[in-house]
């Protein structure tokens, strides 16, 4: 049976990729709000054009080159004081405590290229080749990031837990 | 912690997608509507919107010799609309925004140009007034003021009034001051040996900012006491006396922006020319009325880092401000042209120099030119808009 021009398939695409894409492009763009919006175009867009968009190799590669992209033009935009304001209210825009957030913060700290491949691999779980198709870089730089990432998680919560070792 | 130990943490670190509220479906295919609504507007009906660009660059040309804002009225409190940029394809654009430098700069190749529109609704800034010393071409003085929609954070740093217009992570100080002709609490911070400041304070269900830079405590003090505001607007000829104002217009437009990149050439034959984004360089030519080429670079400087100089020089008969890379962005040369279009050029290793032989070298270009033409296959970055 056909079904309604592709949009069920659309609703049930979103909500299984959205929640990956979203938390992704929070760490990736420090910023809750801003992901949100990001996010929400990205896939406003995708059902725009669904009909190319699901014949895609990848639609989930695809909606997370939009998304950061979208970060990358709305921050640019809006520009360095409405940044500094939003830098700020992004400690309390991520997401709620939780055991695993002492890394989220570590990670949070990375620089944004390094975050954003930190990103990507770990919460949306892609592949490193899928990640240097959507930076547009690499794939020996993805990994070489993705070493360097760990080298420096690892550094930095040895230093933060180093008190509460047992 | 090994890196044995980090392994394992990051293979969880997806579980915090389960923990994050999406936006809801219906929001999405209310975007996907006015998106396609949009894009058969512009299809329809692009000679008036034409009309509004032309209109608006009229308006905001030349704001930086006027001191024109809104006369007092109630104006309802708190703008829900949220902050967007749409890319767009750049032949779109009215004419006027379409410009670009002849000159290529060294190490870079053009890239592709790119529209982008953006909404009201972006904090844009509602005031500012600036000081320049005439011996050194240098600003001395500046502030700037913008309201933001009043939320109720609570977890400020400042106690009481003060929680709801501070900033997490702030250090400062709450008090009572005279503030747009009442006493008001207000949030104080200072930074770089008292060269940087800022006052916030909540009214009509927005909460104010002032950034301040080069005043005094009492000069800022003197300053607010003397503001007037209406809704998100400051009331005409309430800006300190003796500084150069400007004030936005009175309606938020929609902001048309043509940007052409220029990437830097691959170092070799391996890796792609975007694994050095420090290397970009960025012009955009922009209708933004909302431009404040003397007071943003001087609200931004400093930000984060040390307090770089903004200095003046000449663009042919435009004073420009050139604003030195800083932790947190690229350098950038901005000026306003006599036609009311603003001008950056932006790059993360950008010479003054080499901005200036850019600058001199932008040239209106045809709709036909092939840099217009917007090939959404050329990177992943590239979006054609419609």
């Amino acid at each position: 049976m056909k079904r309604d021009d592709g949009r069920a398939d659309f609703d049930a695409w979103y909500l299984h990729a959205a929640p990956r894409v979203l938390a992704s492009v929070t760490l990736a763009a420090g910023d809750r709000w801003l992901a949100e919006d990001a996010t929400a175009e990205a896939f406003a867009r995708a059902l725009e054009r669904w009909h190319q968009v699901r014949e895609m190799t990848s639609p989930n590669a695809w909606v997370y080159t939009v998304a950061l992209n979208q970060v990358r033009t709305t921050a640019r935009r809006r520009g360095l004081e409405r940044r500094f304001l939003r830098r700020q209210r992004a400690e309390v825009a991520l997401p709620a405590p939780a055991p695993d957030v002492a890394l989220w913060d570590a990670v949070a700290q990375l620089p944004p290229r390094t975050r954003t491949v930190v990103a990507l691999r770990y919460v949306a779980d892609l592949p490193e080749a899928r990640i240097a198709e959507i930076l547009g870089i690499t794939r020996g730089t993805v990994a070489s990031t993705l070493h360097d990432a760990r080298r420096r998680l690892a550094d930095r919560l040895a230093t933060t837990h180093g008190g509460d070792d047992r | 912690m090994s890196i044995d130990e980090i392994d394992r943490q990051l293979a969880e670190l997806g579980n915090v997608a389960r923990r994050m509220p999406l936006p809801p479906l219906p929001e999405i295919h209310r975007r996907a509507a006015r998106r396609h609504r949009a894009r058969i507007a512009r299809r329809t009906a692009g000679a008036a919107a034409a009309a509004v660009v032309v209109s608006a660059i009229a308006f905001g040309g030349s704001h930086l010799s006027a001191d024109r804002g809104v006369t007092p009225a109630t104006q309802p409190a708190g703008d829900s609309t949220s902050c967007l940029t749409q890319q767009t394809d750049p032949k779109t654009l009215d004419a006027a925004l379409l410009r670009l430098p002849d000159h290529v700069p060294d190490g870079t190749a053009f890239h592709q140009a790119q529209g982008e529109v953006t909404q009201k609704g972006c904090g844009f800034p509602a005031a500012g007034a600036f000081a320049v010393d005439a011996a050194t071409s240098s600003i001395t003085k500046s502030i700037t003021l913008t309201a933001y929609p009043l939320e109720t954070i609570h977890d400020g740093p400042g106690s009481g009034e003060c929680r709801r217009i501070s900033l997490p992570g702030q250090t400062g100080t709450c008090i009572r001051a005279g503030i747009t002709g009442e006493v008001r609490w207000s949030w104080r911070t200072s930074g770089m040996g008292g060269w940087r400041s800022s006052a916030s304070w909540a009214q009509d269900g927005r909460v104010w900012w002032a950034h301040a830079a080069g005043m005094s405590s009492t000069e800022l003090d003197a300053a607010l006491a003397g503001l007037r505001v209406s809704g998100d607007r400051v009331v005409r000829g309430t800006l300190p006396r003796g500084l150069s104002p400007w004030l936005a217009p009175a309606q938020d437009p929609e902001v048309h922006t043509l940007v052409g990149r220029y990437l830097p050439l691959p170092a070799d034959g391996g890796g792609s020319s975007q694994d050095d984004p420090a290397g970009d360089v960025q012009i955009e030519v922009t209708d933004d009325p909302f431009s404040v080429p003397q007071a943003d670079p001087m609200a931004m400087s400093g930000n984060g880092g040390a307090v770089r100089p903004v200095r003046l020089v000449d663009v042919g008969d435009a004073k420009a401000t050139w604003r030195e890379d800083d932790v947190d962005d690229f350098s950038t040369l901005t000026w306003q042209a006599d036609d009311g279009v603003t001008v950056r050029v932006r790059g993360g290793r950008l010479t003054l120099d080499e901005a200036l032989r850019m600058a001199g070298s932008i040239r209106p270009v045809a709709r036909d030119d092939e840099r217009l033409t917007c090939d959404a296959d050329k990177n992943p970055w590239g979006f054609c808009g419609g």
